[in-house]
């Protein structure tokens, strides 16, 4: 039955309700510049009536939860587009560095095989000058050192990249470490059905710095959030995280395994996938190439050398080294040192050029690989250069792809200080008003007290 | 003699201009994408569509392959040099705005597969991915 305490009950509760709100309201305009902040809802429900006979009386309001405003598909994909942004901004680092070592086919190897050719082709014209033998065999070791550098520089770059994975590792074991921590508040919040509010935001916040570094997958189970890596390997379950290890792997660099297992191929996105391709991928592809290109340009060259006769009417001994497989490049020497030995001559006199022909053939015979050495070196100029223009608009669309993401996300769940301070004017206003049923209720409250001391009130 | 060369000229002009053109044309829809702005989105896309039209209606299409350009080289270096430039600016565009479609089209996807959680039946259109190419991609 309605009574004057009864009254006084139902103004209490909505103060407290208003009050809750009114907290809701000012945590949000505090948060409104906080990085990914999440705005507070203040969910009224009303409460439920008590029925005597015929009568339902109303139970007035009760502030059922403070609920952060969330968009789960933003979220997933803002962390999808973090894990390809670092990736592709770290691909087109190391991608700029190895631009750096084939920057024109006109510098470098390039210019090299060129010099070389043109002092071949000088040799013809006198093919007993000792200065001009001299000219190849310096062309020649300016060559083989140049791809001694660019093959040692690739593998510093391939080092360097080696390093970082291992420190890579090191942040994702602190992050999921964190995360896991946090997991489980949020978990034990979620269970007793209340909004895990910042606790859940600094959660999001770290599955996005995690997003930065690897290609992670969120699974919202009973018990709170998992993740795994982007093939299913557990990194945070409940509150339980699950460490990447690093072990030296057969090629000297460091594989990373999950419970025992080698993960090293599987993991992709954010910056350790972006290492990951460059340091197991694209250096390793370069570095073959550009030890078939040497290695295939000594083998023409000796064979063209074996065709002719030196100045002294001998067989052409090879003017490279012989060299194959991995490392090619980096064991490519000039083998002669006397001028002399170069085989311009076709007959064995002195005086012949007609196997500067078959050296100079070289120049624009395809080699085994399909094209001249000069279109091959040029080929892999043109690969390394698509391969930094594709990776610079990679970083330029995922940076307009994530602005896009963000604004959205800040739409919904950003503050917007015009409507908090509607919010605050409407929760102050039913604040106040609840204020004055109560301050009614206790009026009559001692009216009625009044009333039975025989103490009246003053006309 | 000299008139077709002026005409020459006067063609590579415009077919530059029209290159340029598309570059910005195409750097304004990355900009309403990134801004959600759908109605500037599509008329930069009708931008597009009327660029490319002309541009493979022009004479000057032959310039542009290899011979064409060695050739333009020899009599107008300079202005064979800014189209080159103008067309690696527009490919480098072109590579991003491709970038930028495909990770808008992973978006509609998972907004589709969410509808597709809520309301079972939802239809997507078979040609919904043939469409997803762009007027630029096109030259």
């Amino acid at each position: 039955m309605g009574s004057l305490s009864s009254s006084m009950w139902l103004a209490a509760q909505a103060l407290e309700a208003d009050q809750g709100a009114l907290d809701a309201t000012s945590n949000n305009i505090a948060n409104q510049n906080t990085p990914g902040y999440s705005r507070e809802l203040a969910i009224f429900t009303e409460a439920a009536p008590t029925i005597e006979g015929n009568i339902t009386y109303g139970n007035g309001v009760e502030l059922q939860q403070i609920q952060s405003v969330r968009d789960q598909v933003l979220q997933l994909r803002i962390g999808e587009e973090n894990q390809q942004q670092s990736s592709a901004q770290t691909q087109y680092g190391a991608l700029q560095q190895v631009q750096n070592l084939f920057s024109s086919p006109t510098q470098g190897i390039g210019a090299d095989f060129t010099a070389f050719f043109n002092n071949i082709s000088q040799l013809s014209t006198d093919p007993a000058s000792l200065a001009a033998r001299q000219g190849v065999l310096t062309a020649a070791q300016n060559l083989a050192s140049d791809f001694h550098s660019t093959e040692h520089n690739l593998d510093s770059l391939q080092s360097g990249l080696n390093q970082t994975v291992a420190q890579n590792v090191i942040q994702i074991n602190s992050l999921t470490q964190q995360i896991a921590q946090l997991n489980e508040k949020v978990g034990q919040l979620q269970r007793l059905g209340q909004d895990p509010g910042t606790l859940g935001d600094q959660e999001t916040q770290l599955i996005q710095q995690l997003s930065q570094l690897t290609n992670v997958n969120q699974i919202q189970t009973e018990n709170g959030l998992n993740l795994t890596t982007g093939n299913g390997t557990p990194l945070v379950v409940g509150g339980q995280s699950f460490a990447l290890q690093t072990t030296a792997g057969p090629s000297g660099m460091t594989d990373i395994s999950a419970q025992g297992q080698d993960i090293t191929s599987s993991l992709q996105g954010g910056q350790l996938g972006g290492n990951l391709q460059i340091r197991d991928t694209v250096i390793p592809g370069l570095l073959t190439q550009i030890d078939n290109l040497a290695s295939q340009f000594a083998t023409s060259i000796n064979s063209a050398q074996a065709s002719g006769f030196d100045l002294k009417g001998n067989a052409g001994q090879p003017l490279f080294s012989d060299t194959s497989g991995p490392g090619a490049a980096s064991n490519l020497t000039v083998a002669i040192t006397d001028t002399s030995l170069i085989a311009a001559s076709s007959d064995g006199t002195p005086g012949s050029n007609g196997n500067l022909a078959n050296l100079l053939a070289v120049q624009t015979q395809a080699l085994p690989s399909g094209a001249n050495p000069l279109d091959t070196y040029s080929s892999l100029v043109s690969q390394t250069g698509n391969l930094t223009a594709q990776a610079q608009a990679d970083v330029t669309a995922s940076t307009s792809s994530l602005n896009q993401l963000n604004s959205q996300l800040g739409a919904e769940s950003g503050v917007n200080l015009d409507e908090e301070t509607t919010n605050l004017m409407n929760y102050q206003r039913a604040y106040q008003a609840a204020a004055r049923v109560v301050s009614t209720v206790d009026s009559l409250t001692q009216s009625v007290l009044d009333m039975g001391s025989g103490v009246t009130a003053a006309p | 003699m000299r008139n077709d060369d002026a005409t020459g000229k006067q063609e590579q002009l415009e077919h530059l201009a029209q290159v340029n053109a598309l570059g910005q044309a195409i750097a304004s829809a990355i900009s309403a994408i990134e801004k959600n702005d759908l109605t500037q989105f599509e008329t930069h896309l009708a931008t597009q569509e009327t660029i490319c039209h002309r541009l493979s209606a022009t004479k000057c299409a032959s310039l542009f392959t290899a011979a064409g350009i060695a050739a333009s080289a020899e009599t107008d270096r300079p202005l064979s040099l800014e189209i080159r430039q103008a067309y690696m600016a527009l490919a480098q565009l072109n590579r991003v705005y491709a970038a930028l479609l495909k990770r808008a089209r992973r978006s509609f996807g998972l907004m589709v597969a969410l509808y597709r959680t809520h309301r079972e039946g939802y239809d997507r259109s078979p040609s919904a991915s043939a469409q997803g190419h762009t007027w630029s991609c096109e030259v």
